[in-house]
């Protein structure tokens, strides 16, 4: 079909699953037992109290109808209130999501930086040391849990070496730079600090590690059954015989097709990595979405807990949708055979 | 996908001799390829060892009853010795015995969640796949709904909600477990439909029921084995996030997520309440996935994942 | 690889390089450790121990308590309350300046009460069914005129902070109170580097979720009696982490630990050699708090069996050493305290006995015991309170929750546990705040009431001690109640919990106050350097 059709048709599917998760998450936080209003306010707040705080909230209406409030509030960006801290969810969210951004990215840099050339010289020198080794790390890597990896590293390297921070995004005396874009390698870099620079780089390195560590194991292996799979095609030994040396054939025409396979799970892994950093923030103390999220599900903040799911879900869309496309426009194949369900 | 292996159904759905004897064949070659793969004989092993020791528990532990209501404060934070090979906790418990309880509630959580989920998905995804149309595209659209959420996140709220058990915790897991398996199984159903004997046995005049389960669904199976050993491996991995987070069991059981997190509270100190169940929980998950690869390329299968 | 690995080592090197960032001091910074966030700092709407905590030290209150409990004149120089105590005159002092420059008068404290009613937020219950009306007879006068008689009255006025009326309705916006807008309540509810308070220090940043910073305000109408040496900035960062407490402590990174970690982190603190522990004898309660309408704990006998089952001396020797064990529910730093009331100890005989005269003896169904989680000293509590009932025979379920779900739970009768272990302190320096809160019908639904009490002589108690202005009568009613509760036993009375702080050995001057928060009024610290 031709792409734009393609294009058009992921686009709407996209749409379908966020609405889809939007009524889910909204059904199941307001049928959770539980009273948020009398929560926010302690227990000696007498009823009309309470009463008064849930008739602000909207929480006294019918389900559907709070349902449609809520998505026409959406589209003027307005997520609600927080219980916890009254303001707009939409504000904290901005507030906590770009530490949540810059995590992954690290890790995603990692993933990439450490993961794919491990798989490329893997499948390289298959069956030497470097392969063996390497695949001891893939297997550790996707069997650990990220939080352990966190808490031996902190151990490690917080506490018994002293080299590394402990918790948090920068040292306690550290000025914040201004806030441009939230992440603060880059707002540092722009106000030219580079001494907090210095000091964020330090504090990122341990966690995003951790977040990084099953993706790390996945993409090695990914990439190295991948490569393997190109190494043994009957072009490449065409390449060879016709005496074209060794990298360039590994480069040219090696590298690319073997792209195509970590990219596909790169949907996958951003899910994976996500879920990692709930558990990595909590064991740095790491100001992002996961705390405030996990924060918002057990003190009960309706408001709270449906903005950070839609947005999840929404940064969980967006990038299958371009990675779907990416690989779609990169691989002709895909295209015509819509559904392969090869996750 | 290569090397499917062709399992006729006979019109009497009986096994012949020559069937026994051809399977029997395959088995002992598959055996032989496992045995001479070190890394399924590793997983193999750590497998097999968890579980001999999470049976044998009471017997094979040197303070069982550490694992119940038992207090003894006057030594508590004991540092690794003979008498407590991995140290005791904050309430004076020998971490060892706690952390072979502790694998018991780890394989419950596996055998429970994937008990669960493996059925639902299978049968979801060969009906998905099988009668495709309106039905296949109803059931993939509400897997990718729920796929949309990173899993941890889906227990947590589900968890949150109601009394913080591990029960609720598996539970939690195993609704959304259940969509990969039917994802894959859907992958395969869709394939093989097109296959030559599955449309002889509808010529045949078999009903959708028995071509489903005898024609498609064995073929299936090596990939769910596969995917099930893998999944063990994932799923305490999931559960153990969740008790970490502190959606756990309830004292005086702990299982190694909560052992880990309350332990974490003494670092660096009192290192040993945090650091052994951690090495303990990665041994089982590298066990598992040893196991699950290697089997893996025993079987010639790909699951179309990790 | 090559290129990788000199790629790495750069980064290394680079990473040595940036990573030291010092920050000359040559002010004095206190560093203070928080475990939970700072939710609202808008006074009117405050009621957790970090809202508290910045509004002792941002806004200023009438009165303020002193170690003892016994309220001292703060911006109000001398008041008096009419015979019938119905009407309370507040006489203020002179001169006092908000942090725009501007004078505190008998306008604004009006102001700060009708917006406190107005918003219906926070600690306004405490005053919502009391306070008819609030007048202002001069600039330096305010009366607030009373519906019906109430003794803690004066003890609860360090709840409410004054707040700046003109700086609040200058920031108003439109909302639902007529001229006053919306009282000014989302500009302070986003506001990171203005407030509208008086107190000894000024909000200069609020970065939510990890840090909040106060400066020091030099014209503060107290003045500043340590003059250099004075604190003139406070930094209070959200750290759940012990460890990392602990290893910020050593490094000389926090100035000041907050008293929730653990007993064991306070004994490693004070091992430091740059830093010391200190202790407070409290005014908090640990109680296991047993629903006295459900089975089986509704028996009086299998109550008693519960209290006799307790090992106390295990919690005052060893999980927390040097808290004295609870006699009766008032503990002894609050006014008002009976030293005659009757203590159990821990006796397995006597807790059989009374299992013996129990109705549901002998298949005695399974208690089940909640407490919040993340309470590691309640968890040890809890084991401790089961492996002794098991040796007479009796199960006890434990279910940690989550502090969400214990407030739901407690809400009706049917789903609150049988046992709650929690640790209260009276939100004013008055018996009347934990005997009100706990006992009374009225304050029924709530964690602090999960005893179900509902005993109609108690009842009549109280609502008596709270309309009688003579402290001497009042003290005498309060001494009877809390005789009469010690014999229900709803509670069993744990300890109360000393206090631990960690700080510098350069931190002096912190100063106990026995209502929450109160004695982190960073106005009393100065550093010897």
């Amino acid at each position: 079909m031709k792409f734009s059709q393609f294009l058009i048709r992921r686009l709407l599917y996209s749409i379908l699953v966020l609405l889809g998760l939007s009524i889910l998450i909204f059904t199941i936080a307001r049928i959770l037992p539980g009273d948020p209003a009398r929560l926010a306010l302690g227990p000696f707040a007498p009823e009309e109290q309470v009463e008064h705080l849930r008739h602000k909230m909207g929480m006294d209406k019918p389900l559907p109808l709070q349902y449609w409030n809520y998505i026409r509030g959406l589209f003027y960006g307005d997520l609600g209130l927080s219980f916890v801290t009254r303001r707009n969810v939409a504000l904290d969210i901005t507030h906590y999501l770009p530490a949540t951004v810059e995590l992954i990215t690290m890790a995603i840099f990692w993933v990439f930086v450490i993961g794919v050339p491990l798989g490329v010289l893997s499948a390289r020198y298959k069956d030497g040391w470097l392969d063996n080794t390497s695949r001891v790390i893939a297997f550790v890597g996707v069997s650990v849990p990220p939080f352990v990896v966190g808490l031996i590293g902190q151990l490690v390297f917080s506490y018994v070496l002293g080299i590394l921070p402990t918790t948090g995004r920068l040292a306690l005396l550290t000025p914040t730079p201004p806030t441009i874009t939230g992440l603060l390698l880059l707002d540092s870099l722009i106000a030219g600090n580079f001494g907090t620079f210095g000091d964020a780089l330090k504090h990122i390195l341990l966690p995003s590690f951790a977040v990084a560590m099953t993706g790390i194991g996945q993409i090695t292996r990914i990439t190295r059954a991948g490569m393997i799979d190109v190494l043994n095609k009957d072009y490449i030994e065409a390449a060879r015989a016709f005496g074209i040396p060794d990298c360039y054939v590994t480069f040219k025409y090696v590298l690319k097709p073997s792209f195509i396979a970590p990219m596909t799970i790169l949907g996958l892994s951003f899910a994976s990595q996500l879920g990692n950093a709930f558990l990595v923030e909590t064991v740095f103390a790491w100001p992002g979405i996961a705390k405030y999220g996990i924060r918002a599900i057990l003190r009960k903040d309706f408001n709270a807990i449906m903005g950070v799911v839609l947005i999840i879900g929404l940064a969980f869309v967006m990038v299958n949708f371009i990675v779907d496309v990416l690989a779609g426009y990169i691989d002709p194949r895909i295209r015509i055979q819509e559904e392969t369900i090869e996750e | 996908m290569k090397n499917k292996q062709r399992v006729l159904s006979s019109v009497n759905s009986e096994f012949t001799t020559t069937q026994w004897m051809v399977l029997k064949d395959k088995v002992g070659r598959a055996w032989y390829r496992f045995r001479r793969n070190p890394i399924s004989i590793t997983g193999g092993s750590i497998v097999l060892l968890v579980i001999l020791l999470a049976i044998l528990a009471p017997y094979v532990t040197p303070y069982p009853q550490h694992a119940g209501a038992f207090t003894d404060f006057l030594n508590a934070f004991q540092a690794p010795s003979k008498s407590y090979w991995f140290g005791t906790d904050e309430i004076g418990r020998d971490i060892f015995t706690r952390v072979i309880f502790g694998y018991r509630i780890s394989l419950m959580l596996a055998v429970i969640v994937l008990g669960i989920s493996v059925p639902l998905g299978v049968i979801l995804g060969l009906t998905a796949g099988y009668f495709g149309g309106i039905i296949e595209t109803i059931i993939m659209r509400i897997t990718d709904v729920f796929l949309a959420i990173p899993p941890l996140l889906m227990a947590l709220a589900i968890c949150a909600a109601f009394t913080p058990t591990i029960e609720k915790a598996m539970l939690a897991i195993a609704s959304i477990w259940w969509t990969w398996h039917c994802r894959l199984v859907c992958g395969i159903t869709r394939s093989i439909k097109t296959e030559e004997f599955v449309q002889a046995s509808w010529v045949i005049g078999d009903s959708h029921f028995r071509i489903i389960f005898k024609d498609i669904l064995p073929n299936c199976m090596s990939a769910i084995i596969v995917k099930i050993t893998l999944d063990a491996g994932f799923v305490i991995l999931v559960g153990a996030g969740l008790s970490f987070l502190g959606l756990g069991t309830q004292p005086p059981k702990s299982d190694l997520g909560t052992m880990i997190s309350y332990g974490a509270q003494y670092l660096p100190t009192k290192w040993w309440p945090t650091v052994f169940p951690s090495f303990a929980i990665l041994f089982l998950i590298l066990g598992f996935n040893l196991l699950g690869d290697g089997l893996r390329d025993m079987l010639d299968v790909e699951t179309g994942g990790i | 690889m090559k290129r990788f690995s000199i790629l790495l080592v750069t980064l290394l090197v680079l990473l040595a390089g940036f990573g030291c960032v010092g920050q000359a001091a040559e002010q004095n910074i206190l560093v203070m450790s928080v475990n939970q966030e700072f939710g609202t700092i808008d006074p009117a709407r405050g009621s957790d121990y970090t809202e508290l905590l910045a509004m002792y030290n941002i806004y200023s209150t009438l009165v303020f308590p002193d170690s003892a409990g016994v309220s001292q004149p703060k911006l109000a120089e001398s008041w008096t309350a009419s015979p019938d105590g119905l009407t309370y005159t507040f006489k203020l002092k002179k001169g006092v300046k908000f942090h725009d420059g501007s004078e505190l008068t008998a306008e604004d404290v009006k102001f700060s009460m009708d917006r406190m009613l107005a918003l219906r937020d926070g600690y306004s219950w405490l005053w919502s069914k009391i306070i008819k009306e609030t007048t202002v007879e001069d600039s330096y006068t305010v009366t607030f005129h009373l519906s019906k008689p109430f003794g803690p009255f004066v003890s609860t006025l360090p709840l409410f902070s004054i707040v700046n009326k003109d700086t609040i309705l200058a920031h108003k916006e439109p909302g639902e109170f007529g001229e006053f807008g919306d009282y000014g309540s989302h500009w302070l509810s986003v506001t990171e580097t203005e407030d509208a308070g008086s107190g000894p220090y000024k909000l200069k940043a609020h970065d939510r979720g990890h840090k909040i910073v106060f400066e020091r305000f030099p014209n503060y109408f107290e003045g500043w009696p340590h003059g250099d040496k004075s604190v003139d900035e406070v930094h209070i960062v959200l750290l759940h982490e012990n460890a990392t407490v602990k290893m910020m402590l050593r490094k000389g990174e926090l100035s000041l630990v907050d008293h929730y970690r653990t007993y064991e982190d306070y004994q490693e603190m004070d091992s430091y050699p740059n830093a010391k522990a200190i202790a407070f004898d409290s005014s908090y309660i640990v109680a296991a708090k047993i629903n006295t309408k459900i089975a089986p704990t509704d028996d009086i006998h299998i109550r008693r069996m519960l209290a006799w089952a307790f090992d106390y001396k295990m919690v005052t020797d060893v999980i927390r050493k040097g808290s004295p064990q609870a006699r009766g529910v008032i503990a002894s730093t609050i006014p008002g305290h009976n030293p005659r009331v009757f203590q159990y100890h821990y006796d397995l005989d006597k807790a059989r006995e009374e299992m013996m005269l129990s109705k549901y003896y002998p298949n005695i169904p399974d208690v089940v015991i909640t407490y919040p989680s993340g309470t590691e000293d309640r968890r040890k509590m809890a084991l401790l309170l089961q492996e002794s009932l098991t040796k007479i025979g009796v199960n006890l379920v434990i279910r940690e929750e989550e502090w969400g779900r214990i407030t739901e739970l407690v809400t009706t009768v049917e789903t609150t546990p049988n046992i709650c272990i929690t640790s209260q302190t009276p939100t004013y320096p008055d018996p009347d705040a934990l005997l009100y809160a706990m006992y009374h019908s009225d304050a029924a639904g709530t964690w602090m009431s999960s005893e179900w009490l509902q005993n109609p002589i108690i009842d009549q108690l109280i609502d008596q001690e709270r309309v009688t202005v003579d402290k001497e009568e009042r003290m005498h009613i309060m001494n009877i109640i809390q005789q009469i509760i010690i014999e229900d036993c709803p509670d069993i009375f744990i300890d109360n919990m000393v206090v631990h702080n960690a700080m510098q050995n350069y931190v002096m001057g912190l100063t106990w106050r026995p209502i929450m928060s109160a004695w982190y009024y960073f106005h009393d610290l100065w550093f010897e350097k």
